[in-house]
């Protein structure tokens, strides 16, 4: 292993081995955009993933559990609306997974892989 | 699914995104225009009245659309104040266009104002709705038209046509948007 590459090791495997429930895909898109703004219904969050109803709901309730959202349910008109909250702890958690994410890519970056003819 | 940087630009700006739900007031307001320039109606008479209430009244389906469709939204603490500043600058303004008027001063403030509000929100975040572009560069030429002898009908009347039509345009575009970037979302 030479020198770059054992300086680049660490931020990788930092990154590799970060908080998995943020970097689920689906998770990380809700977490994104719930950073984005002050809360967001069900309905909208479907929207961004794409996800079945059922599917949702479960990475929803993952996140609620481990303290990243807040999950109110209520009614608007005759129609049941859900609305998603980032908390303090969940807006945290995203922002130290970007900067992991960026410091994995400044170090590999610095990496000089094999080059292609 | 869409990626994380997109999803969080159009978090941030789907609440004012919902251009149908705009578009009924702005064409009222249009409509009226040109009838009171056109001299077939006075202005706040019961029938441009009327006419700006059917157009508010016309924003509810939209609106409920676009929360049954695509959802709703809350705005971040900080838009709200830039908004809540927005409408205090446009009071000053306001109060600048009515000692322009006086004055006769050929520059209005009130426009040169929502030229810079548009150009900011065609201008922010790369440019993601650059569209307003079109309507903050028709208030800067509908404020500096008095600079132009006109006749003040037409003049009224170029102004209905030209403030509600481009903003009118802006609004289904940022329509447009919304639905072309969720078009392809799948799981």
């Amino acid at each position: 292993m030479s020198k770059r590459e054992a300086a680049a090791a660490p931020a990788f495997i930092e990154a590799v081995g970060a908080e998995k429930l943020v970097h689920e895909p689906a998770r990380l898109v809700v977490l994104t955009a719930l950073s984005s703004c002050a809360s967001a219904d069900f309905v909208f969050l479907q929207r961004l993933t794409g996800l079945q109803s059922g599917n949702l709901s479960q990475h929803l309730v993952k996140l609620e559990q481990a303290g990243y959202i807040t999950l109110t349910k209520g009614f608007s008109g005759k129609y049941p609306q859900t609305i998603a909250e980032i908390t303090d702890a969940g807006a945290r958690a995203i922002d130290d997974h970007w900067k992991r994410l960026n410091d994995l890519k400044k170090a590999a970056s610095r990496f000089s892989g094999p080059k292609r003819r | 699914m869409l990626d994380p940087v997109t999803a969080s630009r159009l978090t941030r700006h789907y609440p004012f995104m919902r251009g149908l739900a705009f578009l009924p007031v702005w064409i009222g307001f249009g409509l009226v225009t040109i009838l009171n320039g056109l001299g077939w109606t006075r202005t706040a008479s019961w029938e441009e009245t009327t006419i700006l209430l059917l157009s508010l009244l016309a924003t509810v389906p939209f609106s409920r659309y676009y929360t049954r469709r695509f959802g709703v939204v809350r705005p971040l603490k900080g838009d709200g104040t830039a908004l809540a500043w927005g409408v205090v600058a446009a009071l000053v303004a306001l109060i600048l266009q009515f000692v322009a008027v006086i004055n006769r001063f050929p520059i209005e403030p009130l426009l040169l104002l929502f030229a810079a509000i548009f150009f900011w929100m065609g201008w922010s975040d790369d440019g993601y709705r650059k569209h307003w572009l079109i309507p903050a560069v028709a208030c800067f030429l509908l404020s500096i038209r008095g600079l132009v002898p006109l006749d003040r009908q037409v003049s009224h009347i170029l102004f209905g046509v030209v403030y509600a039509g481009t903003i009118s345009l802006a609004c289904i575009w940022d329509h447009v948007l919304l639905v072309r970037t969720l078009k392809h979302v799948q799981a």
